[in-house]
């Protein structure tokens, strides 16, 4: 690392005109990581950051308390994040300036900054945006806003248009203004699996060969596992440990792709007017169907996924609260009735479905299902009043009833 | 319109298993099902909360003793938590929401889990911590959240689940909370060298007018180096063992200690610290309650001192005044944490089901804080501070003169 690289530079990432991330004194490795955690490109903000970032050569911590051992402490200076991943990191996180001004500080050369992404989008939160666990695209001039549960079939759907000329606008996480009218990609590479390659052969000839052969490889041993464990030693130990990992190693088994590589000439600029919503439940059953449902039960439902999916973030808060019992985060503590205001207020007045489908499942089924609800969006969609309790949803809840 | 593929559960339909000696039959009536004769399994813990089994195997009675201690005893009341044991779950048209391992269904949410075997669990969140079933597989040798469970059950009775140590010295009832791996049990087992009773361990129950702390009598669970620092457990382990033991150690100190001289991240002090803890983990022993405290089992006590524990980056223990709103802020903190994987379970539920709602475990966290006020105000509370891992006779030195041990300094009131 030479010396002179990183001395009273600052890179500022904007995220839409919402969020401003400024990095002040990065190396060119860390602007690098944080671009690829956000996606973003560098852009001068006209304004205050919302997040900062300080990165310094050496993060000294004295007389360290802590709260997990090896995972989080707090000295009197702040609370410090300790393990990231399996990773052992120091960076330092004022939890409660969390939607203000929250800085960050961390030694350059990390691999990733420690809940970023999730400090982002909370901050979105508190200008009046609300993050969504969500895929989106532009298919024949429709907006389309796909959700579901962490692997209820986002991508699936996403990767369905996308070999029929469908536009990306973003997978993961997706930014969806107060007013419902403009929604935003977040988050940059889409994870793809051996199974949907297979159905998108041009895809599959824009991945690496080693790629390919790794994937071979992870058939193989599937196969092989097959074969042992309806064989004589298939009650042995090793057989079993072997199958014990296979769901491990399949989840192992992505490759992360541009979405320029998926969608091809297609993708960008990562924005649209959301006007259909589908919420994707995977079943296990063959059947593909959709069903027309109310927007405010989606979002009651993706409230629920959205904290779920930002659960680490609450753990290290509630380790905060624990260090600091009095700094506490009013944004982080009203994040829940926050999003399902905003959300309710954002869908409302939208075409929304429920879709059901098999897992792992057929793109072109899959495309055949949504397709008919894509097009022709309502003559307007200015939102009416905020949809009451969905009672015949309740009754309904795709075809379960519960006993109460 | 809707599916016609039903969720065929099994459950009732499954004969009760011959009952071995100590368990006691009953007539249950199922919803909707003729009636059966089952049997039932109960645990008492100390009439605050009632756990029971319904047609458990072996697996599932041990997996649960385990846990709550020898606490069999028939209950007089309805159970606030109910095990009821099938042969077969059927998950057939479940909808996903981890494909493979959980999802949800006509009778609420389906876990996958493993214990002795892997199998299917089912349960409803809406009640949690008031009457709640769980539908399980037989044989699992595992139920899923019990310990979450039987925390917010006794949260609803009016007892705060501390994640604790408790034990009485000197006639004083002592309290030592905080987070895992903070030093509670370390505490724990440096007074029962110097004549301490046992009063709990790990989860200790608090009631709300701070007058009873409660207990479970179950085995101690020992890490590799708590075994090499007791007599008792060293004893009762082989040589061979012991120096695995030491080894561990040596393996420990390379990877913590500046040795290396390397960064906190460098790779090569990741792996030493990975391999050290799993070494330590599989080093773990279990120990009877009678091996160390002989009969000093109390289970109760009237608690008077509490000692909120942390570890630091220095030498030596220290212990300073900690102040009574921070530590009722910072235990109920850790009272959410305890109760975290069931809140995840939750925002599974909500997602489900998103008109089943708990108050319960949405409001844990206030709820505890509410009652940590009452409990704590006549405590004396002590927060200490110890290098990790703890020595036994530092913790001991330090924490010794506010146990109202004769010659500590005197205490205000």
């Amino acid at each position: 690392m030479t010396p002179e690289h990183a001395r009273n530079v600052t890179v500022d990432l904007d995220l839409h005109g919402v969020v401003g991330i400024r990095l002040v004194d990065p190396s060119p490795a860390d602007v690098t990581v944080v671009q690829r955690q956000l996606a973003l490109v560098e852009r001068p903000l006209a304004r205050d950051p919302d997040v900062v970032v300080r990165f310094v050569d050496d993060l000294l911590i004295s007389s360290l308390r802590f709260v997990e051992y090896q995972k989080s402490g707090f000295t009197d200076d702040g609370f410090y994040v300790l393990r990231s991943g399996k990773r052992a990191v120091r960076v330092r996180i004022a939890f409660e300036g969390i939607g203000d001004r929250c800085e960050i500080v961390c030694q350059r050369g990390v691999r990733a900054v420690p809940f970023l992404m999730s400090i982002v989008i909370m901050t979105a939160l508190a200008r009046g945006c609300v993050p969504l666990q969500a895929s989106a695209f532009a298919y024949e001039g429709t907006g389309v806003l796909v959700t579901g549960w962490a692997t209820g079939g986002k991508t699936e759907a996403l990767l369905a248009f996308s070999a029929r000329g469908a536009r990306y606008i973003g997978d993961e996480w997706i930014l969806l203004t107060g007013d419902g009218r403009r929604m935003y990609g977040l988050g940059g590479l889409i994870p793809l699996h051996d199974w949907h390659l297979r159905q998108l052969p041009a895809v599959r000839s824009r991945v690496a060969a080693s790629r390919r052969m790794l994937f071979g490889g992870g058939r193989g041993i599937d196969y092989v596992h097959g074969v042992l464990s309806r064989g004589p030693l298939g009650r042995s130990s090793p057989v079993r440990m072997l199958g014990a990992a296979l769901p491990a190693l399949r989840r192992q088994l992505n490759v992360q792709m541009d979405p320029a590589d998926v969608f091809g000439s297609g993708s960008g600029p990562f924005e649209g007017v959301p006007q259909k919503v589908f919420l994707m439940i995977g079943h296990d059953l063959r059947s593909y169907r959709v069903d027309a449902t109310e927007p405010g039960d989606v979002a009651d439902r993706m409230v629920a996924a959205n904290l779920y999916a930002q659960q680490l973030l609450f753990d290290s808060y509630i380790a905060h609260r624990f260090a600091f019992p009095k700094l506490r985060s009013k944004l982080l503590e009203r994040a829940e009735s926050l999003q399902l205001g905003i959300l309710q207020r954002a869908l409302a007045g939208k075409d929304a479905f429920v879709v059901r489908h098999p897992h792992p499942c057929d793109l072109g089924k899959l495309f055949d299902t949504m397709a008919p609800h894509c097009a022709a969006p309502r003559a307007s969609s200015v939102p009416d009043a905020v949809a009451g309790p969905p009672a015949a949803v309740r009754e309904m809840n795709f075809g379960i009833e519960l006993h109460v | 319109m809707l599916d016609s593929q039903p969720f065929a559960d099994q459950a009732g339909a499954a004969l009760p298993a011959p009952a071995p000696p100590g368990e006691h039959r009953e007539t249950v009536a199922d919803a909707g099902a003729p009636t059966v004769q089952h049997t039932t399994v109960d645990y008492d813990i100390h009439g605050v909360v009632g756990v029971r089994l319904v047609d458990p195997a072996p697996a599932d009675t041990r997996f649960v003793e385990g846990f709550v201690g020898r606490l069999r005893q028939p209950l007089g009341r309805q159970p606030d938590i109910v095990v009821r044991f099938v042969d077969r779950i059927s998950v057939r048209g479940i909808r996903w929401l981890h494909v493979g391992q959980s999802g949800f269904g006509r009778r609420g949410l389906y876990v996958r889990c493993e214990g002795a075997r892997q199998g299917w669990t089912c349960m409803r969140l809406d009640r949690a911590g008031a009457r709640c079933e769980i539908l399980s597989e037989i044989g699992l040798g595992f139920v899923p959240h019990l310990d979450p469970l039987i925390r917010l059950a006794a949260l609803r009775r009016g007892f705060i689940p501390l994640h604790a140590s408790a034990f009485v010295f000197a006639g004083v009832g002592v309290i030592a909370a905080g987070w895992p791996h903070s030093g509670k049990s370390s505490s724990l087992l440096a007074f029962a060298e110097r004549g301490a009773s046992y009063v709990g361990d790990d989860l200790v129950l608090l009631s709300g007018d701070g007058r009873r702390v409660l207990g479970l009598p179950r085995p101690l669970e020992l890490s590799g180096r708590q075994v090499d620092g007791l007599a008792v457990a060293r004893e009762r382990r082989g040589r061979a063992r012991l120096v695995l033991d030491r080894a561990a150690r040596q393996l420990e100190r390379l990877s913590t200690r500046g040795l290396l001289l390397h960064p906190g991240d460098s790779p090569l002090r990741q792996v030493l610290g990975r391999a050290s803890s799993a070494l330590q983990r599989r080093l773990g022993a279990q120990l009877p309650l009678e091996a160390l405290f002989g009969d000093r089992v109390a289970l109760e006590a009237r608690p008077r001192t509490v000692f909120l524990m942390m570890s630091h980056a220095a030498d030596g223990a220290c212990v300073e005044p900690g102040e009574l709103s921070v530590s009722v802020e910072r235990l109920a903190a850790s009272v959410q944490r305890d109760i975290r994987g069931l809140e995840y379970l939750y925002l599974a539920s909500r997602f489900a089901f998103p008109w089943l709602r708990n108050e319960l475990i949405e409001n844990a966290g206030p709820i505890a804080a509410g009652l940590l006020r009452t409990a704590l105000a006549d405590k004396e509370i002590r927060v200490v501070r110890h290098s990790y891992p703890p020595a036994l006779t530092d913790l001991y030195d330090a924490m010794r003169p506010y146990c109202g041990a004769p010659d500590g300094p005197e205490m205000s009131r």
